[in-house]
């Protein structure tokens, strides 16, 4: 459901259809996106138009997006479209496990190892950690998001050898694939959990 | 009573130190490197957890940080058998 | 710059400080000792993170104290005036937040300049202007996130709750408390302004957000009280 947000932000910098929009959308402050989309086909968008300006209304804070049925367990948030990160997070850590251990060591296989390898050690375990800790969308941009899981990353990697050093297992190939692959899903997984708690309040659940 | 957020971050971080140090030592470690860096995820820790709040910005954590970076730096072109690491 | 002028906590620190800064090259250079220079190392980064601490002059308790005695002084007030509708916290240019106590049911306040008396008429319907506890307070700790201005002001400052969260909707905001503390609000106060919780983050809301804000709602559950900000 879209809802208009009654701010008296200025609107003149908005273009043409997303000023149609807001119109299409005030017409009732509270409408099913649906509804708004084939309001907006009438009165001459094509589809696609229409939602790219609803995005950009999103952006701007003019216009804000409602779940009418939210997810009010954590199993249901999870499996939810709003973890998708947490699934894609997932799958690209078993991917680099299986291009490590089941994909052939040919090329094109080797390059598909190299570069989810590089992203298995250098970004996913930071971005966990960065999501875990700034669980909620506004906390820090998208770019100072990147900056900061790329810099935890170069942090957590080594403590993980650090603490695999000492252990019966050592700094091999499989203890710490094993190591950073539990450590970046559980974080994940942590974060999940927080942003949940955000969730459930703010939908009231 | 809740403890003031700063001085629990002043308290773990002290206690974390405090543990790394002897810890590192009794395994025979005797490169500072080590414990500087340890030192300062400990410090980043801490303070992304326990979030105090400090009187100006916060030049220990740019001066951890670039030491850091420096360790990496140095220990990278040792790696790459570029410079070695006294 | 003296101690004087420094907490004795500050103080501390900066010794500490100078004893790692003396010992770290001796241990070092002189007994080539790794240990010795990490726990040298490790004492300079604790004396400069206590130097560098703010710390409370007035202890929490005071600062509950004086924000409950506020709240019973406008008890009466309102009391007096046989005022009971939602008040809207509004902050103005000088950095306060003001409650515009309305006579009878009405729309938020459209106001542009700070009120010059206590009642204020407005599009016919007449407003007490109050000044809330914590108006002062959100001018002294503003911040660009409201969850931390909130954290600061309620768990740090006067130890009002012991756990913060924040969540924005489309034209609200919901705060969760984990066990607030403070002391039961008198009942009107609490019809108008909300508990002394809800009323702190209303001026915290308004001040951040310069939009009208009133307490729309308030739930206790298990350790934790929900309260509900309206955006206007």
């Amino acid at each position: 459901m879209a809802k208009r947000d009654s701010s008296t932000r200025t609107i003149e910098e908005l273009d043409e259809k997303c000023k149609l929009l807001l119109d299409v959308i005030d017409e009732r402050r509270e409408v099913s996106v649906q509804d708004v989309v084939s309001r907006a086909v009438r009165k001459g968008f094509k589809d696609y138009e229409a939602a790219k300006a609803l995005h950009k209304l999103k952006m701007k804070g003019l216009v804000d997006l409602m779940d009418p049925e939210p997810p009010r367990r954590f199993t249901s948030y999870l499996t939810s479209s709003r973890c998708t990160w947490f699934w894609l997070l997932t799958f690209i850590v078993i991917l680099t496990i299986l291009t490590i251990y089941v994909f052939p060591q040919i090329t094109p296989f080797i390059y598909l190892r190299y570069a989810l390898g590089s992203i298995f050690v250098l970004y996913l375990p930071g971005a966990s950690l960065i999501e875990l800790l700034y669980p909620k969308e506004h906390d820090l941009s998208q770019l100072e998001r990147v900056a900061l899981s790329m810099g935890l990353s170069l942090a957590l990697v080594p403590l993980t050898g650090l603490a695999l050093n000492y252990t019966p297992w050592g700094i091999r190939l499989d203890p710490v694939v094993a190591a950073l692959s539990v450590l970046t899903v559980t974080l994940a997984l942590g974060a999940a959990f927080r942003k949940y708690l955000y969730h459930k309040l703010k939908h009231g659940v | 009573m809740t403890p003031d957020k700063n001085f629990m971050f002043a308290l773990v971080l002290g206690i974390l130190m405090a543990l790394t140090t002897p810890t590192l030592a009794a395994l025979g470690e005797i490169r500072l490197d080590v414990y500087v860096s340890l030192f300062t995820l400990e410090y980043f820790a801490a303070k992304a957890i326990l979030r105090p709040r400090l009187r100006v910005r916060d030049p220990v954590a740019i001066t951890l940080l670039f030491l850091f970076l420096l360790i990496v730096a140095l220990r990278v072109m040792e790696v790459l058998g570029v410079a070695p690491l006294s | 710059m003296g101690c004087r002028s420094l907490e004795r906590y500050n103080c501390l620190g900066i010794s500490l400080l100078a004893f790692g800064a003396t010992v770290t090259p001796f241990f070092y250079f002189i007994m080539s000792n790794v240990p010795l220079t990490a726990l040298g190392v490790s004492i300079m980064i604790l004396g400069a993170v206590m130097a560098l601490t703010p710390i409370n002059p007035v202890p929490k308790p005071a600062v509950r104290g004086l924000l409950e005695g506020a709240m019973l002084s406008l008890e009466g007030l309102l009391e007096e005036l046989d005022l009971s509708e939602r008040g809207y916290y509004v902050a103005h240019e000088d950095g306060l937040v003001y409650v515009y106590v309305p006579s009878s049911k009405a729309e938020p306040p459209n106001v542009d300049s700070k009120p010059r008396s206590l009642v204020v008429e407005l599009k016919g319907q007449p407003y007490l202007v109050l000044i809330p506890p914590a108006s002062a307070l959100a001018r002294e700790y503003p911040s660009t996130s409201l969850e931390d201005a909130v954290s600061t002001v309620l768990v740090d400052l006067a130890e009002l709750c012991s756990g913060v969260r924040v969540a924005k909707g489309p034209g609200y905001i919901r705060v969760e408390l984990k066990r607030p503390r403070g002391r039961r609000a008198p009942s009107r106060f609490k019809r108008v302004l909300g508990s002394l919780e809800a009323c702190v983050t209303a001026c915290l809301a308004a001040s951040a957000l310069k939009r009208p804000v009133y307490v729309s709602s308030e739930v206790e559950e298990k350790g934790w009280r929900r309260v509900t900000l309206e955006v206007a």
